[in-house]
């Protein structure tokens, strides 16, 4: 799927300083090693299964399916995964490597807390030291998770340079691992960064896709997943690139609105450009400056994209489209009303295009969505916004 | 020969004072460039302000943002240098350090062209190791651009040979903070290539700058004068005065 160096097609890379192209090095060959040994799959699969709950359901959303009226609506149940995402099937896997590794500390950034919460929470049950980067901004916006990191004993360390979100949290964890290479390993939480992180991650998340084919007594028509950095959208998309009948769609955030430059859609407005180590789509200005991205959810909330997806975006084998805060927020509440289960915004944003898509297609195909995580930790946020547009309704 | 390997060739030890470009205002900076010329640089690494500088701590990025803020962007600073070169009478050797998106936004040939006719010598780019840097280092010398690489304590026997015999000009060395021992090691391990060694330093006492020049061929002035220039009311004269005492110490101790 990659070259040696970790390129997608012109994508990819290792765009980093050299302080870290040993580590790299390291970490690509203790993963090979660890990928091709029987015992850390046997020991990973245990985790998956007794500490996180796999597999995972995938539930027939029967009245959303009937509310729409046309294709059937799968949901894959991330959100029943420990700490309440996608994010735990990553972040065992890498902290398994680091023990492999020896390394004693770990850090890791994080935007919506909920990589943040699953670093926390494998490093606790390893006993591994633990540091979390997270934007001030997102530090505001994401209080109960920062309380969640530090129940777990992990150090949440606040970043105020630059827009204060993930992005910005990436690099300050970058900082620290160029300067503290040799003792500490860096679980980045989606598929970016330099190789071998965008396969690594992928591979870690690719059960997702694995188990759904399993689950399914046919391929399905679609798959749909939310695309921030991409890992759930790689997750579950993975098993399913060789079957070119099955349509992979991502969904970006919209934000605002496409035209107000107020979104995150990286593959869908940006060009190519580097990023946190890697060639991807990017969003950033004609003098190679990265722009704010914005969503109303902090996991989508990010100016880049994993190099495996532009090369599928350019090749044609996955499609990807965009879903503005609003129809992701609509979905949120239709989720909670059809089917009793309260989804993460993130996760609601694949559901908006479902929505949109079901109503189109005949009942005998089936559509697949990555229900990457639960919305407990957007409720507050989510019962502000609805309180605001009452308030602002009210007032015209 | 280079101008920036003329450098080397000399006895004394390159004194080379990073400032960022733009921070407060390109003027300003051009009136830095002249000062530091006059005053004991023999090369001047400007930085082109980037977004999100990885490869630097919190002091370069604050400047960064400010200059951003200020409106900069690196076809300003190329017209910048155009102008010290055409009007101004600088003829000190420019590096420009420039994180690799804002080049390859422009496009790596095509920058390098446009870098080459301002009057730039050499190109830094400080998140492009090697394995990423074929296209640059053919358009570095089809310009007759140096393009200078990093080398770091962490870098394998086998990279900083690879390191030694593509670097241009001289060989920026990268340290990991704090172990001294490890310092003469990777300064001996890279001794053995014979091309000329830089090093950061990052503190105001002059006698800080003698240790790292007894260790190597010149020194790059980072954060302490990034920072001065931000807190000094006169900035011009304190940069200005800074360097000229570090050139002294340079050529009485060493
Ligand atoms: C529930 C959930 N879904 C999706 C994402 C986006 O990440 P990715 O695109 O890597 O799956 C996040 C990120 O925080 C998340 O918490």
């Amino acid at each position: 799927m990659s070259d040696s160096n970790g390129h997608f097609g012109v994508y990819g890379g290792q765009f980093v300083p050299e302080t870290l192209m040993v580590a790299l090095g390291e970490l690509e060959q203790a993963y090979e090693q660890a990928a091709a040994d029987p015992a850390f799959h046997e020991e990973l699969n245990y985790y998956l299964q007794q500490y996180s709950g796999r597999p995972t359901p995938l539930y027939l959303a029967k009245r959303l399916t009937e509310h729409l009226g046309g294709a059937a609506i799968y949901l894959k149940r991330e959100d029943l995964n420990h700490t309440g995402a996608h994010k735990i099937n990553n972040t065992l896997g890498q902290a398994l490597l680091a023990r492999r590794m020896g390394k004693k500390r770990i850090i890791a950034e994080t935007g919506a807390g909920q990589h943040g919460v699953a670093t926390a929470t494998v490093a606790a049950m390893f006993g591994l030291a633990c540091e979390i980067y997270m934007g001030e901004e997102d530090v505001r916006r994401q209080e109960l998770n920062v309380f969640r990191m530090r129940l777990l004993g992990a150090e949440v360390k606040p970043v105020s340079s630059g827009s204060k979100t993930l992005k910005d949290a990436t690099n300050e964890a970058l900082r620290d691992w160029v300067t503290n290479v040799k003792s500490t390993y860096y679980i980045i939480g989606s598929v970016v960064g330099p190789h071998p992180y965008p396969t690594m991650v992928r591979n870690f998340q690719s059960v997702i896709g694995k188990e759904t084919m399993e689950q399914l007594p046919n391929l399905p028509d679609w798959v749909i997943a939310c695309v921030g950095g991409g890992s759930n959208a790689m997750g579950i998309f993975h098993a399913f690139v060789p079957h070119p009948e099955v349509r992979l769609v991502g969904v970006e955030a919209a934000g605002e609105g496409l035209s107000t430059n107020k979104h995150a859609a990286a593959l869908t407005m940006g060009t190519r450009g580097v990023l946190h180590g890697s060639l991807s789509y990017i969003l950033h200005d004609e003098d190679g400056q990265i722009l704010p991205a914005h969503s109303v959810s902090a996991g989508l909330d990010y100016p880049g994209v994993g190099p495996e997806h532009s090369c599928l975006k350019d090749s044609g084998r996955a499609q990807y489209t965009t879903v503005t805060d609003d129809e992701a927020l609509e979905a949120f509440c239709s989720l909670c009303h059809l089917e009793g289960i309260i989804p993460a915004l993130e996760s609601a944003h694949a559901l908006a295009y479902a929505m949109k898509l079901a109503p189109r297609r005949p009942k005998d195909e089936t559509i697949v969505v990555c229900l990457s995580g639960r919305g407990d930790k957007d409720v507050q946020q989510v019962a502000d916004i609805l309180a605001s547009n009452r308030s602002r309704r009210e007032s015209h | 020969m280079s101008r920036l390997q003329k450098v080397f060739a000399s006895d004394r030890k390159a004194l080379i004072p990073f400032i960022v470009a733009g921070d407060p205002n390109l003027d300003a900076t051009a009136a830095l460039i002249t000062e530091l010329a006059h005053r004991g640089a023999d090369i001047i690494e400007l930085g082109v302000p980037f977004s999100d500088p990885v490869a630097n701590g919190p002091i370069v990025q604050e400047s960064c943002l400010r200059a951003l803020a200020a409106g900069t962007d690196s076809n300003k600073v190329l017209a910048m240098v155009a102008n010290l070169r055409n009007e101004g009478g600088i003829t000190t050797p420019i590096v420009l350090f420039i994180y690799y998106n804002c080049l390859y936004r422009r496009g790596c040939r095509s920058f390098v062209e446009k870098a080459t006719a301002a009057g730039v010598n050499g190109l830094m780019v400080p998140d492009l190791p090697f394995e990423e840097a074929v296209e640059l280092h053919q358009a570095c010398q089809d310009s007759g651009m140096d393009l200078i690489y990093t080398a770091a304590s962490t870098s394998t026997p086998q990279r900083l040979r690879r390191i030694a015999e593509l670097t241009t000009a001289f060989i920026y060395c990268v340290p990991l903070a704090g172990v001294n021992d490890e310092l003469t090691a990777f300064i001996e391990r890279l001794r053995t290539t014979n091309k000329p060694l830089t090093m950061g330093f990052d503190r105001s006492e002059p006698e800080q700058a003698i240790r790292l020049a007894s260790l190597v061929d010149g020194v790059i002035v980072e954060n302490a004068l990034v920072q001065m220039i931000h807190d000094s009311p006169e900035p011009v004269q304190a940069a200005g005065d800074f360097v000229h005492s570090l050139r002294k110490a340079l050529d009485t101790k060493v």
